[in-house]
């Protein structure tokens, strides 16, 4: 931890103060800050939870109980952001919420015949497994009783099978490998954020899951033609979105358990827990539940935050945190 | 009577046609291919040198084994996916016949694939950049690729192959072919399981013979050029020197080509060989180290290649990769408006 950092702490032990015209804290329910013991951060889905304390009073009483306090951005997560992460975290539990949009960000519209892959597994591979047993071992221990197995076996067991008889006919079957190496660079920064927050003293972080996809295309056009700037963006680019051929669910749905499966095994590398989307949040085939959509075409809404508030609570407890 | 020297064209004296007067295009009397046809290649490294020439010209290259131009990650290792399907380089003519075989369901190789740090290893394609993580997902790609190659074959016109090597290494289990030697790109080399081989003549033109029969069983209209790689061997396995043995090669090589073009029709023969390492080409053909040929010499070869290329030519759709772009570039925009509002929504 550089000189000017630990002056910078030492300093700054006031999470009020923290309150700026770019980030702000969002629920700071308890009057001091020794009493936080949980930080929410990070890219916007966590807001799900954060607007489950303004929702529902039940879930409110949680966050004040468990001292969970939230870190949001009013304008994008600059260095700013994060800093102010780093000066508050000290002795305390982080959560932290990374991207979690680039299966929709970069494959929501389907090419041509659309593209198609075999998720070779729903398990950390037995390469990371092997190098970092220790770590798995007491990290999932907690989590998930004794079994190997990091995910969500409701999730993902029943989700959409990765045989060939389950996969788009007529697209273009890409390797895994592929969708990789296209995903790497959305997680390159994570592990710099988690090495930042655990040198800034933080009690421990945690790695969050990110909400599933939701929703064939006759679902989606209508939360499309919601989204002004959006349906403006595609006249410019000369697009009828409500000709857009949607890349089906079931591809998103294999691409989402992906991206899932690379957030633990960033948290397995970096020595932090994660803890997967909440049991009851998803679908039979792994798509989000209809009752916790929020009005857009990614997030979930305060009901699939208080899922989670519940199970990060329960995860933290069984720390002894 | 006279001799029929006599009454032989200039073509056929050594003074007339290259001591006093050489053009390379001479080599060429008809055009081998129009801007009708739909070019597949296979072969070599020289045999991808080829395509961005074919393609600038207006010809349609067949590409059947194409990702969709979405993802943001570094093209294929070693050219894989610059021919016709995602084959990379084959070098020998029994490689090309192993290739059409697997494809067509005749042939499946015992040793069908290798497990290295947990990746699964295709032996005929071992330096692929994007493996397989499990023998499901392996055996699904295989069987795309495999169809893709067919599929490249129903589309084209005309294919060209260039003889690269006569030297491999195959399986004594089955004779499976490798592009090389187990344990040079990835693989273990076991003398138990492989073996060096040093193709004959006859073996390749047995093999290339067979490949075309079979190949117009599924195209009966599918012409054929031949030619022969320039390009020295990197090394040889034949203990002789390396000089010998790509003298052998070529040689062998050159007779197999000439052979099969008289044992069939439709196929014909293009000198991009004797252009580059006659005795007549230029000695700046190939670079210092007397292995690489300088781009000027391929010039020299696709212009010969190309000479008297006729047809309205079809025109190459853009319209499509412009589309994907506008298509992601929305998906993007989706998702960061997305992430804003949501951020507006706390304020």
């Amino acid at each position: 931890m550089s000189d000017e950092l630990v002056e910078t702490i030492s300093i700054v032990n006031n999470i009020d103060l923290l309150n700026t015209d770019k980030h702000s804290w969002l629920v700071s329910p308890v009057d001091s800050p020794d009493k936080v013991n949980v930080i929410l951060a990070g890219h916007s889905h966590c807001y799900a939870m954060t607007k489950s304390y303004s929702e529902d009073i039940e879930v409110s009483k949680k966050f004040e109980s468990a001292g969970i306090a939230s870190l949001h951005t009013l304008v994008g997560f600059d260095v700013e952001y994060w800093q102010s992460l780093g000066w508050a975290c000290k002795d305390k539990i982080v959560c932290i919420s990374w991207q979690g949009n680039q299966h929709n960000a970069d494959f929501m519209f389907k090419y041509l015949n659309g593209f198609d892959f075999v998720l070779s597994e729903n398990k950390i591979s037995n390469n990371t497994k092997n190098k970092y047993q220790k770590n798995y071992i007491s990290q999932f221990s907690v989590s998930y009783g004794n079994s190997p197995i990091v995910a969500n076996n409701i999730s993902f067991d029943s989700a959409a099978k990765s045989d060939e008889s389950e996969l788009q006919s007529d697209s273009f079957i890409v390797a895994e490998e592929v969708i990789r190496t296209h995903f790497d660079p959305s997680l390159a920064g994570l592990s710099g954020i988690i090495n930042f927050l655990k040198e800034s003293g933080a009690k421990k972080v945690i790695l969050l899951g990110t909400p599933p996809p939701r929703g064939e295309a006759s679902d989606m056009r209508p939360l499309f033609q919601k989204e002004v700037y959006f349906i403006n963006r595609a006249k410019q680019l000369g697009i009828d979105i409500n000709e857009i051929p949607i890349t089906p669910l079931k591809v998103r749905i294999k691409l989402w358990r992906l991206l899932q499966i690379m957030l633990q095994e960033y948290s397995i590398k970096n020595n932090i827990d994660y803890i997967s989307v909440p049991e009851g949040a998803c679908n039979a085939d792994g798509s989000l539940k209809r009752d916790l959509w929020n009005d857009d075409v990614t997030h979930a809404n305060w009901k699939f935050g208080a899922l989670y508030i519940k199970k990060i609570i329960e995860h933290i407890r069984n720390l002894g945190g | 009577m006279k001799s029929p020297y006599s009454i032989a064209p200039k073509k056929a004296f050594w003074s007339k046609a290259i001591s006093n007067e050489w053009n390379p295009a001479s080599l060429c009397e008809e055009p081998l291919v129009s801007k009708n046809d739909r070019i597949m290649s296979a072969g070599s490294c020289f045999a991808s040198n080829i395509v961005p020439y074919i393609e600038k010209a207006g010809i349609q290259y067949v590409r059947a084994e194409v990702r969709p131009p979405i993802f943001n990650v570094p093209p294929e290792a070693m050219g894989y996916d610059k021919f016709s399907a995602a084959y990379g380089n084959i070098y020998t003519a029994r490689q090309m016949l192993q290739l059409l075989k697997r494809a067509l369901g005749l042939f499946a190789p015992k040793e069908e694939f290798w497990v290295v740090d947990g990746k699964y290893i295709d032996p005929y394609r071992p330096g692929l950049n994007y493996k397989a993580r499990s023998e499901k997902e392996f055996k699904i790609l295989i069987k795309q690729h495999l169809e893709c190659i067919m599929k490249a074959l129903r589309n084209a016109t005309v294919f060209v192959f260039t003889f690269g090597l006569t030297e491999a290494w195959i399986s004594k289990i089955d004779g499976a072919v490798f592009p090389v030697c187990p344990g040079t790109i990835s693989g273990t080399f076991d003398p138990e399981k492989h073996e060096f081989k040093n193709f004959t003549s006859s073996e390749i033109k047995d093999d290339m013979l067979e490949f075309i029969d079979l190949a117009r069983t599924i195209n009966p209209s599918l012409r054929f050029i031949l030619t022969v790689s320039p390009v020295p061997l990197v090394a040889t396995a034949t203990n002789k020197h390396v000089l010998l043995a790509t003298i052998y090669s070529k040689s062998a090589l050159r007779v197999a080509a000439e052979e099969t073009v008289m044992a069939r029709n439709d196929i014909a023969y293009f000198p991009a060989y004797e252009i580059i390492t006659g005795p007549q080409a230029p000695y700046e053909f190939f670079s210092s180290d007397r292995r690489n040929v300088e781009k000027e010499a391929i010039e020299t070869v696709m212009s010969v290649f190309l000479h008297g290329v006729e047809g309205d030519g079809s025109k190459a759709d853009t319209a499509q990769p412009d589309m994907q772009l506008k298509l992601q570039a929305l998906s993007q925009n989706l998702a960061e408006v997305e992430c804003e509002e949501a951020a507006l929504d706390r304020i």
